[in-house]
């Protein structure tokens, strides 16, 4: 009797999970021969799963885009968020539930081509031709190196291109550097120097004189009367893009920007890539730092405080010495007692700054799936986006609300901060934040002098890198964030990637806040890095995309 | 838990056919059928999906078209850099959290019970279950606040400027305290529960005969409570190797890896932020293997003490 009972509920279990495998039904898809265009152009009607800006109110009502749409003859159903997105998306894609397509997700090379390569993107070359694209074609065939860095190893593109070549040709200077090339800005407070009749330091070492005199002084409490003991003499976050303490290993010959390619991964002038986080110097800069952080001179909740508490510490005015993008955000009422401090020469005299990867290509911005039927519809939709206009008007607002009149060669005026909050109750920035559409925008650098002006705020950043900061750096080429890479190269750096990052930031924050490394930590560390987390194989990966790379731009 | 409660009717007659037993009895059995149905639905046939764990998952091939690649993900589990730390951080973790927490609802369940003013008994009640009822997002920014050095709470009391989120070695404690505060409170409506229902006339016995109050804690409550803390330890058994992710994850900092290194946060990382859900497959069945064995001797052990209330 019992075993009959056994026989019924192992049925009832295998019928269930019969039930279970033949219920995910299998979405339809459309899948179309590789290097053929779909001539399909029954769907008019599309999904798209993107990115927003949390001022946004949304891409259903953006003129803009609306305007668009009724051009290219198709309707678009937005599905946007603002928080979570990758992780909403990488549970779509495992499930199988896509949209028509992705829209600023932020997939890199690597997710691109695994997703093309097993078919959930599809491949868009067919599509570059006249016919169906001719803004996006006229743009690739002026821009051979745009289309190169959008074609993956496979030869397939699975991404629209994306880009602000907003760089220091913009306003008129010789090189082009991107506005990326150096994130983080120092600064100091010139005010409190000035009260204690010192300089404006040029070497790390003065540096820590004026971070001492700050602290002895108490002079958040003595100048600007806040609190008793409430100046923090330098405060930044850690290994944090604009607003980390990396600038300052700049004494030592590099600079470790977080957020790039891989965090520590330098391209040296005669072309081998390194990693810094292995070199000697690597480990002088940590070991002199940490006497900053024994003294109390670098705050202590840099390893915990977010970007918010930094910026309220700032605009208290306790903060002597930090690090962001520019310096009103950071200082609020008290910037005009701040100046940029200069890169420090390091305790032998040296100083390197290495810029950092920036204003590349991407093809991660737009992304057709296979569940789309009409490829063609949605490509007309999004060739428009490519008209420098247009282009405009998604970056920024409108014309007729975010630009307001052309000057005599009929380049657009961007609306000015007063003139926002007269009309609109918010600022520039504000008001770009509730109209920009992401997605696959290209700003090539000739459009800042044809068709929009460049904002102030940006103009006068990339003024100070260019006169400021760039004669610091010796050598302004970076690791190219368009590399391509193979399939087998992927799947090392997959396999490898994360867990060489986090142990290099774990011991990077360990050895600043506790002291060291002692030899045999620095022995051990360099075995951990070689045998368990790849370095070896990584270098040898991203020496050989540099060289392909490389090879590829001499032949075109 | 169903399985025991299918057995139970074959055990009683025996001289009947099972079905006719049965028919008597319909409207139970098909009460029983939701529970049981319940169960399959969401807890079995979902378990078809951690075959992806020996298989190279990709989403448009789907869960049967993807290759078979064997143990390749456990091979990289056991070879990654941190693999060795993050078992033993989950393990010391929620051991710890187990034999710090454990006890003190039993111990304010019986402090509590001592009360006779029952206005009062109710108020203390309340108050301590209430951090039961925040989310643990926002216990998270609480702590972050209190522990601050800037002018959080403990620094100020302590009159010292120390950045315990960045302290590895305070990590554990900060997890088990906090956790101890939010939910020892609602640890003891169980407790609370059963020692209400001790006869009365136990305690009147017991002081004519002279017993102090802590001989009548340790010769009636205690022992009419034993079933009942039995019960709840293989309970927290069973989930020994979950810890509370939400928690580690908000808190975790580059610096405090070195105890806060959790499978269950690893499996979060590298399956829904990195995407790769064969690998974080993998990892996650490792745990719940670890989790079944520990359930397994746990029970073992607690049998040993009471009889009635083990499982398997």
């Amino acid at each position: 009797m019992v075993k009959m009972w056994k026989r019924a509920l192992s049925c009832l279990l295998v019928g269930g999970l019969l039930a279970a495998m033949t219920a995910c039904s299998k979405q339809e898809q459309y899948n179309m021969e590789p290097g053929v265009a779909n001539t399909d152009t029954s769907q008019t009607e599309f999904t798209i799963m993107g990115a927003v800006s949390a001022l946004s109110k949304g891409y259903d009502n953006n003129e803009v885009l609306n305007k668009m749409q009724e051009e290219a003859g198709i309707k678009i159903n937005w599905n946007v968020m603002s928080d979570s997105l990758s992780e909403q998306v990488n549970i779509r894609i495992a499930g199988r539930q896509l949209p028509d397509a992705f829209l600023a997700v932020g997939f890199n090379n690597y997710d691109i081509t695994t997703y093309g390569s097993d078919g959930a993107f599809i491949d868009l070359t067919p599509y570059l031709t006249e016919e169906y694209m001719p803004n996006l074609t006229k743009i690739l065939e002026e821009n051979p190196d745009i289309k190169s860095a959008i074609t993956m190893s496979d030869g397939g593109i699975y991404g629209l291109p994306a880009g602000e070549k907003m760089g220091t040709a913009g306003i008129g200077a010789e090189e082009d550097y991107s506005i990326y090339t150096i994130p983080q800005f120092s600064m100091i407070n010139k005010a409190w120097l000035d009260e204690l009749g010192m300089e404006v330091p040029t070497t790390l070492d003065e540096l820590h004189e004026a971070l001492v005199a700050f602290q002895e002084h108490d002079m958040s409490a003595t100048y600007y009367g806040n609190a008793k003991g409430s100046t923090i003499p330098m405060s930044t976050g850690f290994d944090q893009w604009c607003w980390g303490q990396n600038i300052f290993y700049a004494g030592f010959g590099f600079t470790n920007w977080p957020n790039d390619v891989i965090n520590d991964l330098v391209l040296n002038p005669d072309g081998k890539v390194d990693f810094v986080c292995a070199s000697d110097n690597y480990r002088d800069a940590l070991t002199y730092f940490h006497d900053w952080y024994k003294e109390g001179l670098m705050d202590v909740e840099m390893f915990s405080q977010s970007d918010t508490q930094l910026i309220s510490k700032c605009s208290q005015g306790y903060v002597g010495v930090s690090t962001w993008w520019y310096i009103e955000e950071l200082m609020g009422e008290y910037a005009d007692d701040y100046v940029f401090l200069p890169i420090l020469d390091g305790p032998d005299g040296t100083h390197n700054v290495t810029v950092r990867t920036g204003g590349g290509t991407n093809s991660g911005s737009l992304s057709i799936t296979s569940a789309c039927k009409s490829p063609a519809n949605l490509l007309k939709f999004f060739d428009q986006w490519y008209e420098p206009e247009n282009v405009m008007q998604l970056q920024y607002g409108p014309i007729g609300t975010y630009f307001v009149d052309q000057d005599e060669n009929g380049v657009w005026n961007s609306i000015s901060d007063d003139e926002a909050k007269e009309k609109f109750g918010k600022s520039a920035g504000e008001l770009k934040g509730e109209y920009e559409v992401y997605g696959p925008k290209l700003i090539l650098s000739d459009y800042y002098n044809t068709t929009f002006k460049m904002e102030d705020r940006a103009i006068e950043r990339l003024t100070d890198l260019y006169e400021f900061w760039m004669p610091y750096v010796d050598n302004p080429i970076t690791y190219p964030v368009d590399c391509v890479y193979t399939e087998e190269e992927l799947d090392v750096i997959d396999r490898y990637k994360a867990d060489f990052e986090s142990a290099v930031s774990e011991q990077e924050g360990l050895w600043l806040k506790e002291g060291g490394p002692t030899d045999a930590e620095w022995e051990s560390y360099l075995k951990l890095l070689k045998e368990k987390c790849g370095m070896e194989e990584l270098l040898k990966v991203y020496q050989g995309a540099y060289d392909r790379y490389m090879e590829a731009k001499e032949s075109q | 838990m169903s399985r025991s409660k299918t057995k139970a009717p074959s055990k009683g007659g025996g001289e009947k056919p099972i079905l006719q037993r049965m028919g008597a009895y319909w409207q139970l059995y098909l009460m029983l059928l939701v529970p049981v149905i319940l169960t399959i639905v969401y807890k079995y046939i979902p378990m078809y999906g951690i075959q992806i764990a020996f298989r190279d998952y990709k989403s448009v091939r789907g869960m049967w078209g993807s290759d078979w690649v064997g143990l390749k993900w456990f091979i990289r589990f056991f070879s990654s850099p941190n693999c060795v730390r993050m078992i033993k951080n989950t393990i010391l973790l929620s051991f710890y959290s187990l034999l710090w927490s454990f006890p003190i609802p039993i111990i304010l369940a019986l402090m509590i019970n001592q009360l006779r003013f029952n206005k009062f008994k109710r108020t203390v009640q309340t108050v301590l279950y209430a951090p039961h009822f925040i989310s643990v997002m926002v216990v998270c920014g609480m702590l972050r606040v209190f522990l601050s050095p800037s002018g959080g709470l403990i620094n100020l009391i302590a009159g010292t400027s120390i950045d315990f989120l960045s302290e590895a070695a305070a990590f554990r404690t900060i997890y088990i305290a906090s956790g101890i505060w939010q939910d020892a409170g609602w640890g003891i409506i169980v407790y609370m529960a059963t020692l209400a229902n001790i006869d009365t006339s136990h305690y009147e016995a017991a002081k004519i005969d002279g017993a102090s109050m802590f001989q009548r804690i340790r010769y009636i409550d205690l022992p009419e409570l034993v079933p009942q803390i039995v019960l709840m330890l293989i309970m927290s058994a069973g989930s020994l190797m979950n810890v509370g992710f939400e928690k580690v994850f908000l808190l975790q900092t580059d610096l405090n890896k070195a105890t806060s290194d959790v499978i269950a946060v690893y499996v979060y990382q590298q399956g829904i932020e990195h995407a790769k859900y064969s690998y974080s497959t993998a990892v996650g069945l490792f745990n719940t293997i670890v989790n079944v064995i520990l359930l397994i001797v746990v029970n073992k052990i607690t049998s040993k003490i009471s009889e009635d209330v083990s499982f398997v």
